[in-house]
């Protein structure tokens, strides 16, 4: 199983969710999204993290084979 | 992927109820709903995306390159920023016409709920009348009773809100040393029901008055205190104050008639209409519509953000648009300055010296009066055209850069080409200087008869003659 094309496919759903959740909060009277947005760029980058972190550790140890 | 997405037919079938239900249920406010609710609809989306890429996964399928693709991240941009204007829409509560986006206002109702209050005010020198929505109508009486009569209507989803929001808005008036306030409490409510009140007050004739609001009409007659209005958005109306200050950043009419004192105007609106001023009047005054000021017994002073205006007495009447400036029976010195705007200007029966500098437009004057005194014109691109009373004394300079002049006075003035275009001058007497200039445009100089001393019959303009009672004082 290949984990980093999984979190690939997961980065954009992911990121559609948070970006909702923000607008509910700023909707709910809470923060408002103006303030939030920064968060969807932690959460892309978060990802791209561990899309490399995937990719390093499955071409590590069994010698890049995908 | 292997399998088709589940997203797209979903958000199809529930745009279709949505229109159905809307169409179906009217009372149901589908747009007020989906105003508040649409986040969820991303949210949903993501989730369900996300369950449908790790069922793939775990059934060992293969995975999409992207969980989101382009087309659809287009579809949820423009899905925020319609979600995020209709829910500001919603939220904004003191715009006028406000819930009425998206037809979600069907929704709501006007509530009416009767304002009453009375407070002797023995002593009492000012009023202070604190309405932030909604129009109020002072009226200056005989007696010392301070009466308000009115009805708070309130805009809200049902009436229990609206009593909600009533009982804590209630109309408030209260006295400290010799000031009663009169407040609507409109800002106590921080909700979303919009309230405006509309008022009727008796007040005594001798007090000041002074109203501020944000959105409404102000209506005073008949008190002998200064008036002192401040409002963002107003009509104002007055008659017979004792003097007024008025303040709007934006209004549809500012009037005011038969005013013992001064009048001061600042601010931005589109129709302003003085008539019958005692006192000196200040305005500044950026206005999309008509200026009419009539009968000011002492000087008026107007700027506005390209045009200032001044004269020392109007016994008639000066208009002016966006496009023109015409005057009638007034006194000078007067002086007339336009900048970067394009006015024509045409005045008649005036007396005292005169002043006009003008970048574009024409200008026709007609002094009319005997004895004439100094006029100094010039635009910068335009036709002039001067009607000189044929008895004057006067010594004329009248000159184009370029353009035709023509000279229908007659002798003893003479005409000259001068470059590509002309000098008319002359000397009919020890007289003032009459100057008029421009630097692209026609030059016409015409010959008026001066029916009296005092009074003028324009040949050219088929103009009823001017009041023949004409150095009547000013009515006190």
């Amino acid at each position: 199983m290949n984990h980093a094309n999984l979190l690939t496919a997961l980065r954009g759903p992911v990121l559609l969710l948070v970006l909702g959740l923000l607008f509910v909060m700023d909707q709910s009277g809470g923060l408002q999204f103006i303030n939030t947005w920064p968060a969807l760029i932690i959460v892309y980058g978060f990802f791209r993290l561990l899309e490399s972190l995937a990719v390093k550790n499955s071409l590590g140890p069994t010698g890049g084979a995908q | 992927m292997n399998r088709a997405s589940l997203i797209a037919p979903l958000i199809l079938i529930s745009i279709g109820v949505l229109f159905l239900v809307n169409n179906i249920r009217p009372d149901l406010s589908v747009w007020r709903i989906v105003a508040t609710y649409w986040p969820w609809v991303l949210v949903g989306w993501g989730a369900l995306r996300i369950v449908e890429i790790l069922y793939t996964w775990q059934a060992g399928q293969l995975l999409p390159k992207a969980g989101v693709n382009g087309g659809e991240w287009a579809f949820i941009i423009f899905l925020c920023f319609f979600g995020a204007g209709a829910s500001a829409a919603g939220r904004v509560t003191n715009w006028p016409g406000n819930l009425r986006v998206l037809g979600w206002d069907m929704m709501g109702d006007t509530y009416d709920f009767p304002l009453h209050g009375e407070q002797t005010a023995d002593g009492v020198k000012k009023i202070v009348l604190e309405n932030l929505r909604g129009n109020a109508r002072l009226v200056g009486g005989e007696g010392t009773l301070v009466k308000v009569d009115g009805r708070s209507m309130i805009r809200a989803i049902d009436r229990q809100s609206a009593e909600r929001a009533n009982q804590q808005a209630p109309l408030a008036i209260s006295r400290q040393g010799d000031i009663l306030y009169i407040r609507t409490s409109q800002e106590r409510w921080s909700g979303r029901e919009r309230l405006t009140a509309e008022l009727d007050i008796a007040v005594p004739r001798n007090v000041a008055i002074e109203c501020k609001g944000r959105n409404g009409d102000f209506d005073v007659t008949g008190v002998t205190g200064a008036v002192d209005i401040d409002s963002d958005n107003a009509g104002v109306r007055l008659n017979d104050v004792g003097s007024a200050r008025i303040e709007v950043r934006r209004s549809d009419i500012v009037r005011a008639s038969n005013v013992k004192g001064t009048v001061e105007v600042k601010g931005r609106g589109e129709d302003l209409d003085l008539e019958n001023i005692v006192g000196q009047v200040t305005v500044d005054f950026r206005y999309t519509g008509d200026l009419r000021f009539r009968q000011l017994a002492k000087p008026l002073r107007f700027r506005s953000d390209s045009s200032e205006l001044s004269m020392e007495r109007i016994n008639g009447e000066v208009r002016m648009s966006t496009g023109e400036i015409d005057g009638d029976d007034f006194t000078g010195p007067a002086k007339i300055v336009v900048r970067s705007r394009s006015r024509d200007i045409k005045l008649n029966n005036f007396t005292q010296a005169l002043e006009i500098e003008l970048d574009r437009g024409d200008i026709e004057l007609a002094p009319g009066r005997l004895p004439l005194s100094a006029i100094d014109a010039r635009t910068r691109s335009g036709a002039v055209t001067v009607s000189m009373p044929s008895k004057a004394a006067f010594q004329l300079s009248a000159t184009t850069k370029r353009g035709e002049y023509e000279n229908e006075f007659g002798a003893p003035l003479t005409s000259d080409a001068q470059d590509r275009g002309g000098v008319i001058k002359g000397t009919t007497g020890a007289g003032p200087k009459v100057n008029v200039s421009t630097e692209r445009g026609s030059i016409t100089i015409r010959r008026s008869e001066v029916a009296t001393a005092s009074t003028a019959l324009m040949p050219a303009p088929p103009e009823p003659p001017a009041s023949p009672k004409l150095p009547k004082p000013e009515d006190q």
